[in-house]
């Protein structure tokens, strides 16, 4: 059988969780294809006009799987393993991609809450038996991969090379000479816009041609991250699983970053909160916000992009 | 310490009358209007959504006119709503007003000791006052929307035109000038019989129309660009989903009834809460047998409601419901709005007389 997983939010988040889940069950997985125009335009025929650019992608990606797969999987994650929420056209997914989801072929699940696991084990043993799981592998399955997440949330290991594979530069060609990066920013943004190299026109190379090195919310542990929010003073504590990251991830790197670069999606909800919370919080370090849209203009992108590595190359001196 | 608080249909008035009823100095907002949400955008992230903008308008004008602290209600939902009070502070502080923050989050998720202490922070601690005063502000709130409810369900059946307008002028601007709760008692009795006597014409048969989406833009009339006037004008009945003794019926609901129960329920359409009141908007929708027509209504760039925008896209095609999005933000053009309402009312007019068996709409005169 063959089960595929769109390659879109959670793919980043949680694909070793899911490649741990499924590895030794016989259910072969396609995750999707790598977004491109022609996703792009599958998805944005489909999805609603209102919704952002990597919901559009989500759409694509299921109308790629459509005809190639026996069965499409759908997960509906709502909370993550500290018990915070995800972005609300997230939660309504399943919903969000109606036009398709209808259809007797999907597998969606119940909501995934990350922070109880018998609970998740539950709802995921329904969908897992569905595909045709066998509860000795599942059993064993899922007690790794939960571990896996576990690790990363409580800052027992980076999350990185979860999708450090698709995220990093191309190796030099022969006879190239590579100067070091002497410069570090840390690229903000939700995991589906950072490590897509589609949607966010490839920006880490592009830097890395500027000679700026990057780091992103995932070389943070998620440990520090919390700590900074606590500490941070806030009125309430913050239920966004997001804004926890990336606005912990900015405190903690305000000192040994030399700027920060927020790459959102247009008309991103949680993006116009947190972005605004950087922006007030952080004041000490320089910061850009490229705003990505289903247009992709690639000149005014570069142009800023240039001018912001001007910028730090300067300072410098 | 002198109390402001953002405007949110009437409330405002509402809690108005409680705060004096309480012997608390407080200020209310000036009406939303252009200047608020302009005064409000100036100041807020530039892709917030709009009630964020009203929000902050109010509390900037409150505080120039001497307002000190800010009382802001709101929930924890995975809606922008909850962090709402996070970053109106952030806004306002560096616009150069500083309040005092009491944020009164939902007893579901903060506990209620942490509420009551809260409220006290307010009220002082005569809790049995504060408790009456409550009481009564909920049951002024629920009578006026109750005559809200029927003003706007007769209109279109009335046989003098435009009546059901006037009396909702009017009461909309008696909120205002009630300085107790009994007054506002006593008009609305007189208001109930005045629309008791008011002579019906049975035969009549305006376009029905559903008013569901977001909450604040329901209930603001500013933000929705005065939506319920304008179709009122047009002789249609109304129906509005979202009210505020509903919210606190909504609300109350929650904090009683376990987490399980109120998410358990698998068999409907739309079986999760996704933030915002998207669930119950899908649920109303889905279930408006007497209306001709729903006019789904949000504000730009809100995440529940672009799920149930999704959705309903569906419900439409399956269920044989018309459905008409708005979508509102600061830039508010009246004319466009006006006219694809007009459009709208036409086409389900037009239908309901084709339906009936006539073939062109001027038959039936």
């Amino acid at each position: 059988m063959l089960l595929g997983i769109p390659r879109g939010h959670f793919y980043y988040d949680y694909y070793l969780f899911a490649d741990r889940l499924f590895r030794d069950s016989g259910i072969e997985i396609l995750y999707g294809c790598e977004n491109s125009e022609d996703t792009l335009k599958r998805g944005r025929e489909l999805a609603v006009d209102e919704a952002c650019v990597p919901m559009k992608l989500v759409a694509g990606q299921l109308d790629y799987l459509e005809d190639k797969c026996d069965r499409i999987l759908l997960p509906r994650v709502m909370k993550d393993y500290m018990g915070r929420w995800l972005c609300p056209k997230l939660l309504g997914l399943p919903e969000l991609m109606s036009c398709k989801t209808s259809e007797a072929k999907y597998l969606i699940t119940e909501p995934l809450k990350f922070n109880d696991k018998k609970d998740l084990s539950k709802r995921l043993w329904k969908v897992c038996s569905e595909a045709g799981m066998k509860r000795a592998v599942f059993t064993e399955a899922f007690e790794d991969a939960y571990g896996i997440i576990a690790d990363i949330a409580g800052g027992r290991r980076y999350g990185h090379t979860e999708a450090g594979w698709e995220f990093a530069p191309q190796p030099p060609r022969p006879g190239e000479i590579i100067l070091p990066n002497n410069k570090k920013i840390f690229l903000a943004g939700h995991c589906y816009t950072v490590y897509d190299r589609f949607i966010n026109m490839d920006i880490v190379r592009k830097l890395d041609e500027f000679g700026i090195a990057v780091l992103t919310e995932k070389d943070v542990l998620r440990s520090d991250a919390e700590r900074c929010v606590r500490d941070a003073g806030l009125v309430k504590p913050p239920y966004w699983e997001a804004f926890v990251r990336l606005y912990g991830a900015a405190l903690h790197m305000r000192d040994k970053v030399d700027g920060i670069i927020y790459i959102s999606s247009f008309s991103c909800g949680l993006d116009s909160f947190i972005i605004e919370m950087i922006k007030t919080h952080i004041t000490d370090v320089p910061m850009m916000v490229l705003k990505l849209d289903e247009h992709r203009g690639r000149a005014g992108f570069e142009t800023r992009l240039e001018a912001f590595s001007d910028l730090l190359q300067r300072s410098a001196s | 310490m002198i109390v402001t608080f953002p405007r949110f249909g009437y409330t405002a008035e509402i809690m108005a009358l409680f705060f004096e009823e309480m012997g608390i100095q407080c200020v209310r907002p000036p009406l939303n209007d252009k200047t608020i949400v302009k005064t409000g955008s100036d100041i807020s992230p530039e892709e917030m959504c709009l009630p964020f903008k009203y929000m902050a308008g109010d509390l900037a004008e409150a505080y120039k006119a001497g307002a000190d602290t800010a009382v802001m209600i709101a929930t924890c939902g995975p809606c922008r709503l909850g962090e709402y009070g996070e970053l109106l502070r952030t806004v306002l502080e560096k616009a150069g007003y500083s309040y005092e923050w009491i944020m009164l989050d939902s007893p579901a998720v903060t506990g209620i000791k942490e509420f009551i202490k809260r409220l006290d922070m307010i009220t002082g601690s005569d809790r049995v006052k504060t408790m009456m005063c409550a009481v009564k502000a909920v049951k002024l709130i629920r009578q006026i929307e109750s005559a809200e409810r029927r003003l706007k369900r007769i209109n279109g059946y009335t046989v003098k035109r435009g009546i059901c307008a006037e009396l909702l002028k009017e009461l909309k601007s008696a909120t205002i000038s009630w300085r107790t709760f009994d007054e506002g008692f006593d008009y609305i009795d007189g208001l109930n019989r005045k629309i008791s006597g008011l002579k019906t014409d049975k035969a009549a048969d305006p376009v029905r129309l559903l008013i569901a989406g977001e909450i604040y833009t329901s209930i603001e009339n500013d933000s929705n660009g005065r939506l319920e006037e304008k179709l009122m004008g047009m002789g249609c009945s109304i129906e509005r989903h979202m009210t505020v003794s509903w919210w606190v019926k909504n609300t109350l609901k929650r904090l009683f009834i376990p987490q399980r129960c109120v998410y358990g329920n698998r068999n409907s359409c739309f079986a999760y809460e996704i933030g915002g009141y998207a669930k119950d908007t899908v649920k109303k929708i889905s279930s408006c047998d007497n209306a001709d027509g729903v006019i789904k209504i949000m504000p730009a760039g809100c995440m529940p409601e672009i799920v149930t925008k999704a959705y309903c896209e569906k419900l439409q095609k399956e269920k044989d419901i018309r459905i008409l999005n708005l979508i509102y933000d600061e830039m508010s053009g009246e004319a466009g709005y006006e006219t694809r309402l007009e459009a709208f009312t036409d086409m389900l007019e037009r239908r309901k007389h084709v339906l009936d068996g006539h073939r062109h709409r001027f038959d039936k005169h």
